[in-house]
């Protein structure tokens, strides 16, 4: 296998996980195919130390990450001003998706069906929502570490987390334990 | 918050975030990215970045910009020095000097006329520009909101 064929199979093999992170916290497709490139550009500089390395998946992620951050921060300031005018919570009063069954919505829809639903919805929550809440599902990244990381108070994460959390539960029509007890004591009555 | 509501929220939430898995990545991508390492490949030195040049290459480019700045560095130390300076570069600076005597008469006629209209004109004057921002601001706003809200369908 030569170098070239050895490089195609490597994106091959790493271009969902790095397009996954930059999409989710850009929620823009050509931005987030703009930091795939960038990142492959850059791994492609450092293929012979990369090449068969045990963290390279993780390296790859920590790249795609920073980018993103990074070109979230340099168009944050142009942004801020205007998003911050709207509420934290916004979009928690827009209508989710309304399908035939309300109850059995879960068993209802096909899984794949569900999945884009669920990556839909996360997409369409505001920035200041999303990031951390994608930082800390699916980056691991504590929240400490995700204050540090966007250069805000843990309290703001913690709140803006809680926000998200509950914007994407009720876009998905997510029910949680106390509510299916409240409803179930309410139809016993 | 109820501490119960968050750690149900939380688990209800990761649940579904956890059964996403990766996204595809669109088709065209992989072809894309090669294409552009191809191209970088293919560019002349001289068109790739400074930190890829070779090295003796990278030493000849700091030298000469080291010593351009330096000749800049001393020629502006000579003219300090009153050392005879060429026609040319006396001609120069005596242009700059008649535009910097423009700039100075234009400044001080505006600062007169200022000072001429009065506190309540520059009030109203500014209370216009003012409004004017906001106006722009408030449709930016507006225009944000309305055109650029993500689509839920």
């Amino acid at each position: 296998m030569t170098d070239a064929q050895q490089f195609e199979a490597f994106l091959h093999n790493y271009q969902n996980m790095v397009f996954s992170t930059a999409m989710r916290l850009t929620a823009n497709q050509s931005e987030a195919e703009d930091i795939t490139q960038e990142v492959f550009l850059r791994a492609y500089e450092r293929f012979g130390e990369l090449q068969g390395s045990p963290t390279v998946a993780g390296w790859l992620k920590t790249v795609a990450r920073n980018l993103s951050l990074n070109h979230l921060s340099r168009y944050r300031s142009r942004w801020s001003f205007f998003s911050e005018m709207v509420r934290g919570d916004e979009g928690d009063d827009e209508p989710g998706i309304d399908f035939p069954a309300t109850d059995d919505t879960h068993e209802n829809l096909v899984a794949t069906d569900r999945r884009a639903f669920v990556e839909q919805a996360l997409q369409s929550l505001p920035p200041s929502q999303r990031v951390p809440l994608v930082l800390h599902h699916f980056e691991d990244l504590q929240y400490d570490e995700i204050a540090e990381k966007l250069g805000i108070s843990l309290g703001k994460v913690k709140t803006d987390i809680f926000r998200g959390r509950e914007a994407l539960r009720r876009k998905l029509h997510l029910k949680l334990k106390e509510e299916e007890e409240s409803g179930q004591a309410c139809e016993r009555v | 918050m109820n501490p119960q509501y968050e750690k149900q929220l939380e688990a209800g939430v990761r649940r579904e975030l956890d059964a996403l898995g990766e996204l595809p990545a669109p088709p065209a991508l992989a072809n894309r990215i090669l294409a552009a390492i191809e191209k970088r490949a293919t560019a002349r030195w001289y068109q790739q970045s400074w930190s890829t040049w070779p090295l003796a290459l990278r030493g000849a480019a700091l030298t000469a910009l080291l010593l351009a700045f330096g000749g800049l560095c001393f020629g502006a130390w000579l003219i300090t020095q009153g050392a005879t300076t060429p026609s040319w570069l006396a001609n120069g600076y005596a242009d700059a000097s008649a535009l910097w005597r423009a700039l100075e008469v234009l400044a001080n006629t505006a600062a007169s006329l200022i000072s001429r209209l009065g506190v309540g004109v520059l009030v109203i004057a500014a209370a216009v520009i003012f409004g004017a921002w906001a106006t722009c601001i408030g449709l930016g706003t507006a225009y944000v909101r309305l055109a650029m809200r993500p689509a839920v369908n």
